[in-house]
């Protein structure tokens, strides 16, 4: 397979002490064609920031400082904004968590998917309609011809996120980023949600850059995995690898805390502390205040990649000295 | 209901909240969100219910009305033994103490310009605990240092902390005016999983530690599994399924909660499972489906489900709001099975036996062999044994099961007959009753072998005999009384054992509480006349009843072997 997306430490920082609160930190990752790479972390951590700063929509007063995002080879972030303007909703779509805030509530569903491929597109608003119709055929939509006429708040949630997936592979992208699309769903919904993106990019051979909190939709979606914590990016390599055999302190911590997996009656092996907030993050290793393995060193230095496997790779001190790590205290 | 014994620490029953649909003007009701509908439920003392559901399942309503900041049109809400529905305001005034409510956005529920000390300490002014402020400030640290929080921290305000923190606020004012049950509505639901895991253990300690009952409401299948001792799931205003967390979760009875658990996003690396589960979306509260609620999603869905609402079937320690969570559509099915020799015969040439499917159908049969005494006892047995194996391990539907069961039994004979000259010539009637667990009864027979079904203290024959005699009164060359006494009755014109391919008949019979199924051979049906096959099937007890037709059978000369299979629904 050959990459479709690369990007190499991007950075983007909001204002603050000594040139800024960097908010994603030097993150390096590449999603190959047909490939769905899952970024995961707690809130806070950066994921949704990395998103916005490939689509250039960083909310001001952030700017990205640094770093290149190669799309088919081409730099993004050097683009003209007119360039980039073509770019966002053909080549690159986003899909959110929250798709009522996402459409407009006073227009029809449909015309706004209309509209939607005819700014990317010339054709007639009647052919426009037609690609809408056969567009929510191919997300599932039931009664398509009916729901186009329909204003978002008809529609349930999970209808909503479909048509808000119909708007984004209107222009056939190559890239779809989907920040915590079942988040806001019913478990049942969210079943049917990821079941269709499945499809979807198989069918379309399309990659997913696939933005969550919860390992589960990683593991049901997922090529490959990056766990990001504090603006970084912790550990990656493949779905099963990671699953199988979490390195990192922090994926450890948040696998082993998944409810789900642990007896009733024992205790869940909680990571301590919270996500500090940017400008509070600590020198050296970032997870260290949390971490159970962390020692002098990590307070000191900034932990470089050490490799794991094929394509398994995590950032610590512990790993790279092959002390335990992980160990239950 | 929650068979864990003992006095429930809190009771609901028939708990009913609608909301009205106004309309107009003049506000005319024009009809009703049906939030929650005949809800009952129970929590013992110091253990976890969890509420489960997906939104706008009337979860959330069922917790506000139990601590009654929800209006409740119907039933009762025991605690204690108390109803707190009844309750006038003031006297309802110490029982709020002892419920407490913990929401799952805590930023919504602290007054964000209320310190956290004075948002701690507000309930217990209300309720006059400790003498004075500065005794209320110190209970406050001890609280906080109870949910693992700085008690230097409380002179600060809500916005300050984290939202696990926030939560752990919540916890400790809900604490604050010693509750003994803690109603937690979606309580760990916004918290990331690792801050989640922390608020897990802390409310496990505080219900260690305190003997706190937790009614646990959530949409999150993971997190009930660890925490509760039992689960109750709601689909569209009603409890679909209850019992106790082992069960919901190893061997669910409701195909919503079914539904429910494959769709969550397994952690396995080697199992991906949460894209299967539940089609479509929940319909409106406003205007529920017909029959039961979920027939619009429901992959197992059959007519009986979109025309009459199931009830909440009790099964051992659990409950079930579907036709399929018991054999026979919910209903209760005994059945006895018995066979004599008689007086005349020197061996018993029937065989009878009952054998339950993979598809939890119950299935009962009757065969009675004919071709000299050999033959015909293999014949039956045999015929017996193919059936049952056949059904013990097939999910087809009840005809083709039936059919196909039958055709086996034929093949397996002719085979054998072929081979064995002593045998040649052997052959059997069968007859046999399959209760389905959608609630159809199904007959199939060959042969003179009878099926019956008394309802309301009638008894009527469901079969039609294979046989001359049968065939001749039905064409009226003979009339009943004729009949009866034909030297002729014995010739079969179908029976197995003859051809290769044999004939069945299969028909689908209605089945009801109340009614009692009676199959036989004809050593019965032959001998004993209707009426008096009718009094014996009207006792109390099904196991009198079967020693009873045998008997009659014997009373009247007892001429040949006599077999009866009863299956009586309740």
């Amino acid at each position: 397979m050959s990459a479709l997306l690369e990007v190499e430490g991007l950075t983007t920082r909001f204002p603050g002490p000594k040139g800024g609160v960097p908010i994603v930190d030097g993150s390096s990752f590449t999603i190959d064609r047909g490939e769905v790479l899952a970024l995961v972390g707690e809130s806070g951590c950066g994921k949704s920031m990395t998103a916005l700063s490939l689509m250039r929509l960083v909310p001001k007063p952030g700017r990205i400082s640094d770093g290149r995002v190669l799309l088919g080879g081409r730099n993004l972030l050097e683009l003209p904004v007119s360039e980039m303007r073509g770019v966002r909703g053909s080549r690159i779509s986003m899909i959110f968590q929250e798709p009522m805030t996402s459409l407009n509530p006073v227009l029809r569903v449909g015309e706004q998917v209309a509209e939607a491929i005819r700014l990317h597109e010339k054709m007639s608003r009647g052919e426009a309609r037609a690609r809408a119709l056969s567009l929510f055929m191919e997300v599932g939509i039931p009664d398509p011809e009916a729901r186009l006429d329909a204003y978002p708040h008809q529609l349930s949630g999970g209808l909503k996120q479909r048509v808000m997936i119909a708007m984004a592979l209107s222009t056939r992208p190559e890239l779809l980023i989907a920040d915590e699309p079942t988040t806001a769903l019913d478990v049942t919904i969210q079943g049917q949600i990821l079941r269709l993106l499945r499809n979807l990019q198989e069918q379309r051979e399309m990659s997913i850059l696939l933005i969550t909190h919860d390992l589960g939709v990683v593991n049901e979606l997922s090529d490959r995995v990056a766990v990001m914590y504090a603006g970084r990016i912790v550990e990656s390599g493949d779905r099963a690898e990671i699953f199988r055999s979490p390195r990192h302190p922090y994926t450890l911590g948040l696998l082993r805390s998944n409810p789900a997996l642990v007896a009733a009656g024992e205790r869940l092996p909680e990571i301590p502390g919270v996500v500090p907030s940017p400008s509070e993050w600590p020198a050296g290793c970032r997870f260290r205040p949390r971490c159970r393995s962390a020692f002098d060193r990590c307070g000191r230095e900034v932990p470089n990649a050490t490799r794991l496997g094929e394509a398994h790779i995590a950032d610590c001190h512990a790993l790279e000295e092959g002390r335990p790590v992980g160990e239950r205290v | 209901m929650s068979g864990s014994g003992g006095s429930p620490l809190l009771r609901v029953e028939g708990l009913r909240s609608w909301f009205p649909i106004r309309r107009g003007l003049l506000g005319k009701t024009v009809g009703h969100v049906q939030a929650v509908t005949d809800v009952d439920l129970e929590i013992q003392p110091g253990s976890t219910l969890a509420l489960v559901g997906e939104s706008g399942c009337g979860k959330t309503t069922v917790g506000r009305s139990i601590l009654r900041l929800t209006p409740a049109q119907a039933g009762r809400v025991l605690f204690d033994g108390v109803d707190l529905l009844s309750l006038s305001r003031r006297a309802l005034i110490p029982y709020r103490r002892q419920l407490q409510i913990v929401f799952q956005d805590p930023m919504a529920s602290l007054d964000p310009r209320m310190r956290i000390r004075d948002a701690v300490a507000e309930g217990m002014r209300s309720f006059h605990i400790g003498a004075n402020e500065a005794e209320r400030t110190q209970r406050v640290a001890e609280l906080l240092e109870r949910v693992q929080l700085n008690p230097d921290q409380m002179w600060r305000y809500p916005h300050e902390f984290s939202g696990g923190q926030r939560q752990r606020i919540c916890i400790a004012r809900a604490l604050a005016v010693e509750p003994r049950l803690i109603v937690c509505d979606e309580a760990v639901s916004a918290l990331d999983v690792s801050i989640q895991a922390q608020i897990l253990n802390l409310l496990g300690d505080l219900q260690r530690d305190l003997g706190l009952a937790y009614l646990f409401i959530t949409h999150d299948l993971g997190v009930v599994r660890y925490l509760a001792q039992r689960v109750a799931v709601m689909y569209l205003g009603q409890i679909v399924e209850e019992g106790s967390t082992e069960q919901i979760f190893d061997s669910p009875r409701h195909p919503y909660t079914e539904g429910l658990l494959a769709a969550v996003p397994s952690v396995d690396p080697d199992q991906r499972g949460g894209m299967s589960g539940v089609e479509g979306d929940v319909p409106s509260p406003a205007n529920p489906p017909s029959g039961c609620h979920f027939h619009t999603r429901c992959p197992a869905v059959f007519d009986r489900c979109r025309a009459e609402a199931p009830p909440l079937f009790s099964v051992g320690e659990s409950r079930s709001r579907c036709f399929r969570s018991l054999p026979a559509g919910g209903l209760r099915v005994q059945s006895v099975l018995q066979s004599d020799r008689g007086l005349v015969r020197a061996a018993n040439e029937d065989a009878h036996g009952q054998v339950t499917t993979p598809d939890g159908a119950l299935l009962l049969v009757v065969a009675d062999g004919v071709g000299g005494h050999v033959g015909g006892e293999v014949a039956s047995q045999m015929a017996l044994e193919a059936i049952l194996e056949f059904a013990a391990s097939s999910r087809a539907g009840p005809d083709d099961l039936l059919r196909e069961a039958i055709a086996e039994a034929n093949d397996r004979i002719m085979a054998r007959g072929g081979r064995e000259p002593e045998l040649t010539g052997m052959g059997t009637t069968v007859v046999a009753l399959l209760l389905a667990r959608d609630g159809d009864a199904w007959t199939a027979h060959v042969g003179d072998s009878r099926a019956y079904r008394q309802r309301e203290g009638h008894l009527e024959a469901i079969t039609e005999d294979h046989s001359l005699v049968a065939e001749l009164q039905h064409r009226g060359a003979l009339s009943e009384e004729e009949a009866w006494s034909d030297p002729r009755r014995n010739q079969l014109t179908r029976c197995l054992g003859i051809r290769s391919e044999v004939e069945v008949d299969v028909a689908r019979v209605e089945a009801l509480p109340g009614d009692r199924f009676l199959l036989c051979s004809d050593g019965l049906s032959g001998v004993v006349k209707a009426p008096r096959i009718e009094a014996l099937l009207a006792g109390e007890a099904i196991a009198v009843s079967a020693q009873g037709l045998v008997a009659a059978a014997n009373d009247c000369g007892g001429p040949d072997n006599v077999t009866v299979a009863l299956a009586w629904l309740s």
